[in-house]
């Protein structure tokens, strides 16, 4: 199979009506008819007083939208190949755009019961999850919601809480042994050791609060604190079959992916990653290939990519791949 | 139904052909010929070498083991009642004794697929878990083994980590904000703070090493560590029925089992839990009996009771009970 021949996707939303209708006040909707609060994207400059509130008419994704195309294509994409029920995983599940965007679409072109799970170290965003899911006519309780970061172990992780929404928040750099020299020798340097110790202890917390993104223009930050941490393989294990596992991890998709490969391969069908750093994105698109999986869509971060339909401009990359292995018999 | 109604279940066992056979040398085995390597029995007097390697005949559970027949008791009521496919959880593993003997119970009396979920937050608990579902023709792969502790809520928990194959860890002292305030103290009045904050951040640990088992004469300690937690909710959302649910929690069961009744409710035909105070041993059973369930067994911990079947001696309390809206039509 070619990696990034669109050719025989571009059809992918045919026959799908993009949604049109009166949109609440202070809500978004997409072309699936997904609402979102305005709340939960004041972070990238949406004004919940300025939007909704009228009657909107929304078009079909266009590969121009870049990261969005992807996204979208593989809600569609994994929803046709469903069969009976479903199984659909959001990993660094945000405000859970992600797991809701692939219920609608599944319940729009080929419905059926679903289990959805949605996990993120963020407090925040899980409660926004949760009432996401409301939002959109979808009980929570019906799902599974892990408040947890992942990781390779289960052992807890410093994790930067704080910035709900932005979806910014990752592990790699806080909870690395360098990360965690470098916090203590801060307190050392500063005569705060009884206030770290006071606050590990009481609060779970350092009391350090960081930059979550190297803008200083975006103010987006999260104080590092010990969370739980779940493995991919905890979340796997329960089912004989996961569809889709969407992950956007802001790069500790390279301390979770490489643990759970071989599990991956025997029960799930279709894995899309937004990925944040090019040897991740080379080695995880590398165990994919060498265990069998089809790379669909391979593009590499912050880069821009002449393409004969489009020019896409990438923050994350993206690495789609499907497993012939869990492919249904047509 | 009427509470401790022995004479109604004492034939539980008839039928069944207690073990009898060759034992390799360096484990011991029970009545359903559950092969347990005897460096797991944390309490063994007996040296290893001495053990096994020879014919053995066991006999059926009595009543005068006390807690053990509750036990065996559960792991074949819940066997008989299953229809189609078993899930069975153990909260608090220790080395994986009631999860195997369940399993083995499942597949002599009423065999099929079975999904054994074993958690415990001691990872050497885990590795004998492991271990011991290997040792018994059960690949650990195949089942959900969750190295976390049992908690209300997702925060990381201070967990008492040592004395494997004990059984004599939990959180509720260690966990609390008393124990944590009187760790910083201590470490303050020491003038460790400095030390304290390192062995965290280095080592998501304390330092401190408690006793576990201070009125035995074992030497179980553990040193106190941030574990992650897991809620019995995130257990049980994967799964639309569970067939039983064991806990031996050393009196977490009071913070976990409270704020899920009404999932259990609605997903769990049989619970039995061990209990460990006679307050949380009455709660617990008040909010079973609120919710419909009938409780087959209900004996307190540290008491001797008198039957008319046999006497036993209790050092945990057992809480027997089974849900009748997740009965299997006849």
């Amino acid at each position: 199979m070619t990696v990034n021949d669109f050719e025989p996707y571009l059809n992918t939303f045919d026959g799908m009506e993009p949604f049109s209708g009166y949109v609440d006040k202070g809500f978004l909707t997409d072309f699936i008819g997904q609402r979102v609060d305005g709340n939960f994207r004041v972070l990238w400059g949406v004004d919940p007083n300025a939007v909704g509130g009228d009657e909107q008419t929304h078009r079909l994704p266009e590969l121009a939208d870049g990261e969005g195309w992807f996204e979208h294509f593989n809600w569609v994409a994994a929803a046709r190949e469903a069969r009976g029920s479903y199984t659909m995983m959001t990993l660094g599940s945000c405000y859970g755009g992600q797991a809701v965007g692939s219920y609608l679409t599944l319940q729009a072109i080929n419905p059926m019961p679903a289990m959805l799970v949605a996990v993120d170290g963020v407090p925040e965003n899980m409660e926004m999850t949760r009432q996401h899911f409301r939002n959109n006519g979808l009980d929570p309780d019906e799902h599974w919601m892990v408040e947890a970061a992942m990781s390779g172990d289960n052992k807890p992780v410093l994790f930067p809480i704080g910035s709900p929404g932005s979806g910014a928040q990752n592990c790699v750099d806080t909870n690395s042994t360098p990360a965690r020299m470098a916090i203590l020798e801060l307190a050392r340097r500063n005569n705060s050791t009884d206030n770290l110790a006071e606050n590990l202890l009481l609060r779970n917390a350092t009391d350090l609060t960081v930059p979550l993104v190297p803008n200083p223009d975006v103010d987006w930050t999260g104080e590092i604190t010990f969370v739980s941490a779940v493995t991919l393989k905890d979340l796997l294990t329960p089912f004989a079959r996961v569809d889709y596992v969407e992950a956007d991890l802001q790069e500790s998709e390279r301390l979770v992916f490489p643990p759970a490969m071989d599990l991956l391969t025997k029960k799930v069908r279709r894995v899309h990653l937004g990925t944040h750093g090019d040897p991740t994105h080379d080695m995880l698109e590398g165990m994919f290939r060498e265990r069998g999986w089809d790379i669909l869509f391979s593009y590499k971060p912050r880069a821009s990519y002449q393409t004969e339909y489009a020019t896409l401009d990438m923050n994350d990359g993206v690495l789609t791949a499907v497993n012939p292995a869990m492919a249904y018999s047509s | 139904m009427t509470a401790n109604d022995l004479a109604s279940h004492l034939n539980i066992f008839d039928g069944v052909e207690p073990f009898s056979g060759y034992v390799e040398a360096g484990f011991t085995v029970d009545f359903v010929g559950q092969r347990t390597d005897a460096r797991f029995w944390s309490t063994r007097t007996t040296p290893v070498k001495e053990i096994g390697g020879c014919d053995v005949q066991t006999s059926l559970p009595d009543l005068s083991s006390g807690e053990d027949w509750f036990e065996y008791y559960n792991w074949f009521a819940a066997a008989r009642e299953a229809r189609g496919s078993y899930v069975m959880m153990t909260l608090g593993s220790c080395f994986g004794l009631q999860v195997v003997g369940s399993y083995l119970a499942l597949q002599a009396e009423n065999p099929m697929p079975a999904m054994l979920v074993a958690v415990d937050a001691v990872p050497e608990n885990m590795e004998m878990t492991e271990r011991q579902f290997r040792n018994n023709g059960i690949d650990p792969d195949d089942h959900w083994m969750v190295e976390a502790a049992l908690g209300a809520d997702n925060k990381p928990i201070l967990f008492p980590i040592g004395a494997p194959g004990s059984g004599a860890q939990g959180c509720t002292e260690t966990n609390s904000g008393a124990t944590r305030m009187e760790i910083l103290d201590r470490a303050v009045r020491a003038g460790a703070t400095e030390h304290l904050a390192k062995s965290l951040m280095l080592r998501n640990s304390t330092s401190l090493v408690i006793d576990l088992a201070p009125d035995s004469a074992h030497d179980f300690t553990g040193e106190i560590t941030f574990v992650s937690a897991v809620t019995l909710k995130n257990l049980m959302a994967p799964f639309p029925r569970i067939d039983f649910i064991e806990a031996d929690l050393q009196e977490s069961e009071g913070l976990v089992f409270p704020p899920v009744m009404d999932l259990l409710t609605k997903k769990v035909r049989r619970v039995h839990l061990g209990t460990h105070s006679d307050r949380t041993h009455d709660k617990l059973e008040g909010m079973f009996n609120e919710r419909g369930w009938d409780v087959l067994f209900s004996y307190k911990p540290r008491q001797s009771y008198q039957t008319p079947h046999g006497n036993f001696d209790m050092n945990d309390g057992v809480l027997t009970a089974v849900n009748p809206a997740v009965a299997h039509g006849s």
